[in-house]
């Protein structure tokens, strides 16, 4: 199944394009409101906690240990299984550093110029004047830079994050179709079809990202791997009473759909950094 | 399209073809396995294979000029890369250059079969545009 994912900055028209390309390429288009509302239904959990695990600002301690960030590893699960599932553009910024070894993932980022997306403030909030749509700008976009740090340890505006990186300038409807029209025929090219090591790789993510999802409570900084339905678990520091409890643990990830083998690795906390890349 | 598949397997581990080929031939495929990479590429300048089923990490010849050398001699051919080293730009540069599936090593030989049977499925629907083509 193919896959486009658009990161837009706020006030840069992302929901126009990526409903302009899905009708061109004939994907299903969904945006974070489809992702809240199926992480909402799927983990019983209401869906504005989960809405403001993605505006969240970040705080200086640790901020992976806080709840709202708990609530990121099941909407990158429900989007995954999702991008399994159809041909799909998604517009928005879950997940998009962890699905950079799908090859028939395209990731692409819209930049729109500070002009255009103040006046797009101005119309769309009722702001006073350009100074505060600057100021509301250069704060969204500082927000959400500081948020895929804490969560991906990435900057979603490195441009080394994305296949096709395109300045669509003063976003007039001219612009705008221009750009659809070049993602779609970037979109075309044989390399981002889908292959069976690709579709294996986005299966893998998919898997890993379930487990995440379903002992987040339990393991918050656990580290999950899967390869083929085997699964590779970096549990850190766990206590010594909970020790004596892995083999429970292991049983109830064997349970899960798509599990055939489990191997736990328990490390000091250190380690959990290293096997991030971090 | 023919009765039987002529399929081209080239892997500089003796083992892979020891092993596909039996598997292969039982389906009904008509397999040639060759450990050296040279060899096949004089292969492919001879004959027009079906499907050529090629390793990408070998000695003095990689894959991807097994793949080369299979696009210019016939772009009918459908060349399915297996690889213990896959990753994203690999992926990319081999399907860019024609490949139709990659598969990371180590796989089931279903996982195999089943490539090759979509591959001989691309093949019939191609030669049924060709021949419809030419009967226009």
């Amino acid at each position: 199944m193919s896959v486009i994912t658009l990161t837009t900055d706020a006030y840069s028209r992302g929901n126009r394009l990526a409903e302009g390309i899905a009708e061109k390429m004939g994907y299903r288009c969904i945006g974070d409101d489809v992702v809240i509302a199926a992480a909402a239904k799927a983990y019983e959990i209401d869906k504005g906690k989960l809405e403001q695990s993605l505006r969240a600002s970040t705080s200086f301690f640790n901020p992976l240990s806080s709840r709202k960030y708990r609530l990121i590893p099941l909407l990158e699960a429900v989007l995954v299984e999702q991008m399994c599932q159809q041909d799909l553009i998604y517009q928005g910024f879950i997940a998009v550093s962890r699905i950079q070894e799908v090859s028939h993932a395209i990731k692409v980022r819209v930049i729109a110029s500070a002009e255009s997306r103040m006046r797009e403030v101005i119309q769309k909030e009722r702001s006073s004047g350009m100074v505060e749509a600057k100021d509301r700008i250069f704060k969204l976009d500082k927000e959400r830079q500081r948020w895929s740090r804490a969560i991906y340890g990435t900057d979603i505006s490195d441009p080394a994050l994305y296949d096709l990186v395109v300045n669509i300038g003063s976003m007039e409807d001219e612009d705008v179709k221009d750009v659809i029209e070049t993602i779609v025929i970037t979109a075309r090219q044989k390399k981002f079809e889908p292959m069976t090591y690709s579709v294996n790789c986005l299966k893998n993510i998919a898997l890993s990202c379930r487990i995440k999802a379903a002992f987040i409570d339990s393991y918050p900084k656990m580290v999950v791997r899967s390869d083929k339905g085997t699964v590779y678990l970096l549990v850190p520091a766990l206590r010594r009473k909970n020790q004596k409890n892995i083999l429970a643990f292991k049983n109830k990830i064997m349970e899960l759909e798509g599990v055939e083998h489990v191997e736990v690795y328990v490390k000091k906390e250190i380690f959990d950094d290293i096997a991030r890349g971090n | 399209m023919k009765d039987t598949l002529k399929i081209l397997l080239v892997d500089d581990e003796k083992i892979v073809g020891d092993r596909l080929k039996p598997a292969l031939v039982k389906v009904g495929y008509s397999v040639e396995a060759l450990v050296d990479p040279q060899k096949a590429l004089r292969r492919i300048a001879e004959n027009e294979f079906d499907i050529i089923v090629t390793d990408i990490m070998m000695e003095e010849v990689d894959g991807i000029q097994i793949l080369e050398a299979a696009m210019k001699k016939s772009h009918r051919t459908r060349v399915i890369v297996i690889t213990g080293y896959a990753n994203v730009n690999l992926a990319r540069e081999a399907m860019d250059k024609g490949a139709f599936d990659i598969i990371e090593k180590p796989f089931q030989l279903g996982d195999l079969r089943n490539v090759i049977a979509n591959a001989a499925k691309a093949l019939d629907i191609n030669e049924e545009i060709n021949h419809e083509s030419s009967s226009i």
